[in-house]
């Protein structure tokens, strides 16, 4: 790349207005300049597409692949932590000003550590990452939505003692003191897929 | 899509620009609003409140209609509101729509159906996206909670035990068991966490952390 080359960059958003507004920041940019994802150096996406770009890419070499910059509405500790795996070069939430995007998409460019904006930083901080086993996933799942325990047992097959047993393990590493507190962690730090309607990874279309 | 008046949500015929003040919390949104009328022939777009300024229609968000609206009362011609949100349970369309907004979008609308509603609006007609009009449907048979039983329904989805819920409102264990029992019927719910996960999907409690 030249000095004086301007940064080629993509935007791949499925809601036509938040990409029309993406668009619109990058190209008041004088040293941006709007390209199709094939030529891009740095993509602009919601989540899902931001991952999907990230795995067309996972057989290129790191140094010369496009870098990614996702955006998200919300801000779910879990969902951020599968992006950065993912090789995100940036999690923005709706809360990053203009100004702060394009800082990001100028920092992603140079290959810096991901940029994180306030909200997705808040997110991750303060929380150590939770780890699951398998099992426990399943009975969280069922425990968000609102089965008893003997339910629970009845659809792992497994006994409602053992159900209670994973819960108590459970509440133990998220520190909740009550099953219900259990259900609310797990959906705000985004352990479960369920989720509110139109948000975030996985979401209804 | 839904429209109550066909004729207004078309396209002008020859009649003056629409002027439109974007008014919305999400920079992102509201660059995109902004970017998508300029690229329609008859909007003049200005970005901010109107200012005392006269404009057609005011595009803004789900507080930002609320507000409007209530702030507007006493106004002898106020700009009608179109709210573009990504609020899409049928309590926060209730509130909005109920508080007098015009127009109703959500955020995921396509390009012509943002010009279309924001012609619609200006022209003095009420527009509401096809999946709003579904979602007031549904809700319609719902049996809103009282005042207190969504105070408690709050606390309850932050996970507080009944004991807490009632040392928080200052009133007895026994009583808010009762306000609990009363919410899982409006709910039509079994338990407490089914109770809290059927309020998300009607929007009567955030579904999550706000971003900003």
């Amino acid at each position: 790349m030249t000095p004086h080359a301007r940064l080629r960059i993509a935007v791949r958003h499925d809601e036509d207005i938040v990409a029309a507004g993406l668009a619109g920041i990058i190209a008041r940019q004088a040293d941006f300049e709007l390209v199709g994802h094939d030529d891009a150096q740095v993509a602009v996406a919601d989540v899902r597409s931001a991952l999907r770009l990230l795995a067309e890419m996972s057989g290129q070499e790191r140094a010369g692949r496009m870098r990614v910059i996702a955006i998200a509405r919300a801000a779910r500790e879990a969902e951020i932590a599968r992006a950065i795996d993912a090789g995100v070069s940036g999690y923005l939430l709706h809360d990053a000003a203009p100004d702060e995007l394009a800082a990001a998409i100028r920092h992603a460019a140079r290959g810096g550590a991901p940029h994180l904006s306030r909200g997705a930083m808040a997110a991750v901080h303060g929380s150590l990452p939770v780890h699951l086993t398998p099992r426990e996933a399943d009975v969280l799942q069922f425990v968000v939505q609102g089965e008893c325990n003997k339910a629970i047992a009845r659809r792992l097959a497994i006994s409602a003692s053992t159900v209670k047993a994973h819960v108590a393990n459970i509440s133990g590493k998220l520190h909740a003191g009550s099953r219900t507190q259990v259900a609310v962690a797990a959906t705000r730090r985004g352990l479960v897929g369920v989720q509110g309607p139109g948000h975030g990874v996985g979401a209804v279309p | 899509m839904t429209r109550f008046d066909r004729q207004r949500c078309d396209p002008p015929a020859g009649q003056g620009v629409i002027a439109v003040a974007v008014a919305h919390g999400d920079p992102y949104v509201a660059a995109g609003i902004s970017a998508l009328l300029r690229s329609g022939t008859d909007f003049n777009v200005r970005s901010g409140p109107p200012d005392g300024q006269a404009v057609d229609v005011i595009v803004t968000d789900h507080g930002g209609g609320i507000a409007a609206m209530s702030s507007w009362q006493r106004r002898v011609d106020p700009p009608p509101v179109l709210v573009v949100t990504d609020q899409e349970t049928g309590w926060q369309i209730r509130r909005a729509l109920g508080a007098g907004v015009h127009g109703y979008l959500l955020q995921d609308c396509s390009r012509h159906e943002l010009l279309s509603a924001v012609r619609c609006v200006a022209g003095g007609g009420k527009y509401v996206g096809g999946l709003v009009a579904e979602r007031l449907l549904d809700s319609l048979g719902h049996v809103a909670p009282t005042g207190r039983e969504l105070q408690v329904l709050q606390l309850m989805a932050r996970g507080l035990r009944n004991r807490e819920i009632g040392a928080a409102l200052g009133i007895g264990e026994g009583t808010v068991k009762s306000h609990v029992k009363a919410l899982l019927g409006k709910l039509d719910a079994a338990t407490r966490t089914a109770a809290i996960g059927e309020a998300q999907r009607r929007g009567l409690v955030a579904a999550e952390a706000p971003c900003r």
